[in-house]
């Protein structure tokens, strides 16, 4: 019999060779949890990364409650032009950078991919520096902790586990309820709190308004509309289902600017009271003193590796994609290195430069975040421009154009990240 | 290309090659001398095996929204500095819109995705590669989809060539073009008229490919052209590619994109347990409503091994094998077997039943065709073979036919009845995701 079966294995059909069910036994159990949670809300989280979190505690230990005013419209930003490249997505089945390399060509495709990679890389930089800072807090050295990183991140998606880790990062954003308590904790007096979100208290002060420009370009980066229109046409959503999309990405877009909005109240509650000025991560994390106590610096600093880990995944494996998409190079994970060179080739280089940048000696980390941000702010207006053209376009959204009312608003809000990102590079410069 | 000889030098001559982004932009002046505009498009038709260029498109000037078309043949020089007419620029009329067999070649290929046929691939066209066969005879014959063709799109070549031809002469890039030819070339934004001519060449080819590869080809399109491609499919060959994607969202989002009707000619055209499979991942009323609109006899398999629970032997055996009475002789079971065998899946295993339809035992095709034909299968049968009950484990089932090293292991019912059977390749699955967690576990 056993040999009859071993001499019979030539007949073995082709269907052998194929292991679709090995994929498919897992990613339909993951169905359930990402079903409900979507890319908006996917994207929101990464946006609360290292930079984001380092931001927001500086302008609430910096000028305590005085810039939670810029929340409600830059929620309303977010949202118009997250909302606007989802709705893209689904309508066009395609990329945001696939589109622009479709309808305006080559060499405004390859300035616009080369400077989203140079942010992204400047972005990826800033969450290894994170990484580093937030492991620094528990007393590991960076040269152990950032080789470690870069290869677990690597690891990640080369062995195709990505998925199932996305899970656990999003599980450990409820990290953030840890500034929500705090919070509350810290007895922040709620009616100024409250005043202060709607009544704008705007100063002529240098400082103040960069870090104006600061909160805003954190939140809304170029990379967020690039990555969460390719998630919407990866996840496949259809037309019937927008509605359901377009939730996603407002819950998505409100959960991130309310995390922000206790960042800053929980810091503004502490440091600020105290006048402890934030130098270094330990002095970021007494902003949890009121809920942990002398525990605070290993939550802060957990919260802080997660949000970083998280965002340096998501990164340069999306600019990967992208680059390569909008260039015509071929992508995916499951492909050969051989079949795909650029694709790994990108994706290996940002992880590797940008851990490598983090162990050079006297490596002017503030520099890069500053870079970063200058890089982001160069950029954005562009993708702006780009993003109302298509979506106004007739022949690839059909009726799902912008109403003219939504245009008002779009184009209005455009024109005023553009205005404040140019005095951000301005002032940056 | 200098030093090959004249003979190829002629050739070369008189059959040029004209790259599409050498003419593209290209200022166009009019017999008289007059200044017309650039060089916007270019419209092939589609008739001819390599498309011939018959228009051509000049877009006034970047105020001006409307862009003139001329026939090709009135262009009396293409290949200097600037485009020559050989007409008045009254000849020129507005530019229509191309709907009967013509395609116009930057709206419809350039900076666009096709699938590539040959090497069962979605790529991106970076340049289009003409050949000019006549003076005014200008042929479509590749698209251009590799790195160099990006290079020239920038505006680079010349630069980097010199460049490279200096530093690194032996360089792979210089030699690299990745040209595609037109035949092999699916353009995916057409309209629908334009689409049907191009759908018959279409369907031959993806009959030459392998489901596999078909399946490549549908993941790695956008959604809507992945519909398209999909629809397009007759049901026999878009089973076999749906049972080939890996992604089971990708899966149900196709199987959605067709009407039922088509979806349940191609559920029945898959193997009952990939089909049963791909239901349990659909909405209950979807499934209801497909399974309806089945044949009874596919859709009475399917259900039933929808009725099993997923993680058991049940949900992973098929309904689909040979069972064959102890008292046939080896020759009538072979005529039963040309019957059965081009709807089964796997023939390599013969299973013997009794009268009341327990299973008693198993014959391999090898002990078939050894055999003589008079012999009753009861007489060669292995009695008593390896079997599970459909409540056993995966991990059982993968241990017992890891053990007895077998391609196929048939589940009975609690009377000892066979039901079904585990194919190799579903146990080969399920070792391999167990493989992965573990992997994961660590």
């Amino acid at each position: 019999m056993e040999t009859e079966a071993r001499q019979l294995s030539r007949f073995v059909p082709r269907r052998l060779s194929r292991l679709s069910f090995v994929r498919g036994a897992f990613v339909a159990r993951l169905l359930g949890i990402v079903a409900i949670i979507g890319p908006g809300i996917i994207t929101a989280n990464v946006d609360n990364d290292a930079g984001g979190i380092t931001t927001y505690s500086l302008a609430g230990a910096q000028f305590g409650y005085s810039l939670l005013w810029t929340l409600i419209p830059v929620t309303v930003a977010l949202i118009v032009i997250q909302e606007m490249c989802a709705r893209m997505g689904v309508v066009t089945g395609k990329g945001l950078a696939d589109l622009i390399r479709e309808q305006y060509g080559v060499k405004v495709t390859f300035y616009i991919m080369v400077a989203l990679l140079l942010a992204n890389l400047a972005n990826t930089i800033a969450e290894f520096a994170g990484v580093a800072a937030a492991l620094e807090i528990f007393g590991v050295s960076k040269y152990l902790s950032i080789p470690a990183a870069a290869l677990f991140v690597w690891w990640l998606v080369v062995y195709g586990t990505y998925r199932r880790v996305e899970n656990v990062f999003l599980i450990a954003c409820v990290f953030y309820a840890a500034y929500l308590i705090s919070g509350f904790l810290a007895r922040p007096a709620w009616g100024e709190v409250l005043t202060r979100m709607v009544v704008p208290d705007f100063q002529w002060r240098g400082d103040y308004l960069v870090m104006t420009i600061a909160v805003v370009g954190t939140t809304i980066a170029p990379w967020m509309q690039f990555y969460l229109q390719s998630a919407v046409v990866e996840k496949g959503i259809r037309l019937a289902d927008y509605r359901y999309c377009r939730y996603d990405v407002i819950v998505g877009c409100v959960v991130a600017v309310v995390v922000a909005m206790f960042i800053m109240v929980a810091c503004a509650a502490t440091l600020y009271q105290e006048h402890l000025p934030i130098q270094t991560a330990q002095d970021a994390a007494r902003a949890l003193a009121p809920l942990a106590g002398k525990y605070c610096a290993a939550l802060f600093a957990f919260g802080l590796f997660n949000a970083s880990l998280f965002a340096a995944s998501v990164l340069p494996l999306s600019t990967a994609y992208c680059v390569c998409e909008g260039l015509g190079w071929e992508t995916g994970i499951d492909k050969k290195l051989r079949e795909a060179p650029q694709f790994f080739g990108l994706y290996t280089a940002l992880i590797v430069l940008g851990s490598l940048f983090i162990l050079l000696p006297h490596f002017p980390l503030l520099a890069i975040m500053y870079l970063s941000q200058v890089l982001n702010g160069i950029l954005l207006p562009f993708v702006l421009i780009f993003i109302l053209l298509l979506v106004n376009r007739q022949d690839l959204m059909g009726s799902y154009v912008n109403s003219r009312t939504y245009n008002l608003i779009a184009w209005g809000t455009s024109a005023l990240m553009i205005a404040l990102t140019l005095m951000m590079v301005g002032a940056l410069l | 290309m200098a030093g090959n000889g004249d003979e190829r030098f002629i050739a070369q001559a008189v059959h040029g090659f004209v790259f599409f982004s050498t003419l593209l932009n290209k200022p166009v002046f009019d017999a008289a001398g007059v200044f017309v505009g650039r060089l916007s498009d270019l419209a092939v038709s589609l008739a001819a095996m390599f498309p011939p260029v018959v228009d051509f498109v000049v877009q006034r000037g970047r105020w001006e929204p409307f862009p003139l078309t001329g026939r090709w043949s009135d262009v009396a020089d293409f290949e200097g500095e600037a485009i020559h007419l050989g007409v008045d620029i009254r000849a020129l009329t507005p530019a229509k819109p191309y709907t009967s067999g013509e395609i116009l070649v930057r709206e419809v290929l350039l900076d666009k995705q096709i699938v590539d046929m040959s090497g069962a691939k979605v790529v991106r066209v970076n340049d289009l590669h003409f050949l000019k066969l006549g003076q005014s005879d200008l042929r479509l014959v590749h698209v251009d989809v590799g790195t160099r063709g990006l290079v020239r799109r920038m505006g680079w070549e010349q630069a980097i060539d010199g460049l490279l031809r200096r530093v690194a002469p032996r360089a792979r890039y210089l030699g690299a073009d990745r040209l595609i030819r037109w035949q092999y070339v699916q353009p995916l934004s057409l309209d629908a008229s334009v689409q049907s001519i191009r759908l018959s060449v279409l369907q031959r080819q993806l009959g030459e490919l392998h489901p596999a590869d078909i399946a490549e080809i549908l993941t790695d399109l956008d959604t809507h052209d992945r519909a398209r491609m999909f629809r397009s499919l007759d049901p026999e060959t878009a089973a076999d590619a749906l049972a080939e994607v890996e992604d089971p969202r990708i899966q149900t989002q196709l199987l959605e994109t067709v009407s039922q009707d088509h979806a349940a000619d191609i559920l029945e055209e898959m193997p009952p347990d990939e089909a049963a499979d791909l239901l349990s991942e659909l909405p209950p009323e979807t499934t209801t409503a497909l399974l309806h609109k089945m044949e009874v006899e596919e859709a009475q398999d399917v259900r039933e091994l929808l009725t099993y629970p997923p993680d058991t032997a049940g949900g992973m055996m098929t309904t689909e094998l040979v069972a064959l009475p102890a008292d046939l002789t080896v020759g009538e079971a072979f005529a039963r077997l040309r019957e059965v065998a081009p709807e089964v899946e796997n023939i390599y295993y013969v299973f013997v039943i009794d009268g009341t339809g327990r299973l008693v035992g198993v014959l391999t095709l090898r002990s078939l065709i050894l055999a003589q034909p008079e012999t009753r299968l009861r007489d060669i049968a292995i009695e008593n073979p390896a079997r599970v009950h459909h409540t056993d484990s995966h991990d059982s089932v993968a241990e017992i036919v890891e053990k007895y090293d077998l391609l196929a292991l048939p589940v009975v019912d609690d009377h000892e009845r066979l039901i079904g059977m585990i194919t190799v390749d579903d146990v080969l699955s399920h070792i391999a995701s167990q493989a992965w967690k573990r992997k994961l576990g660590s």
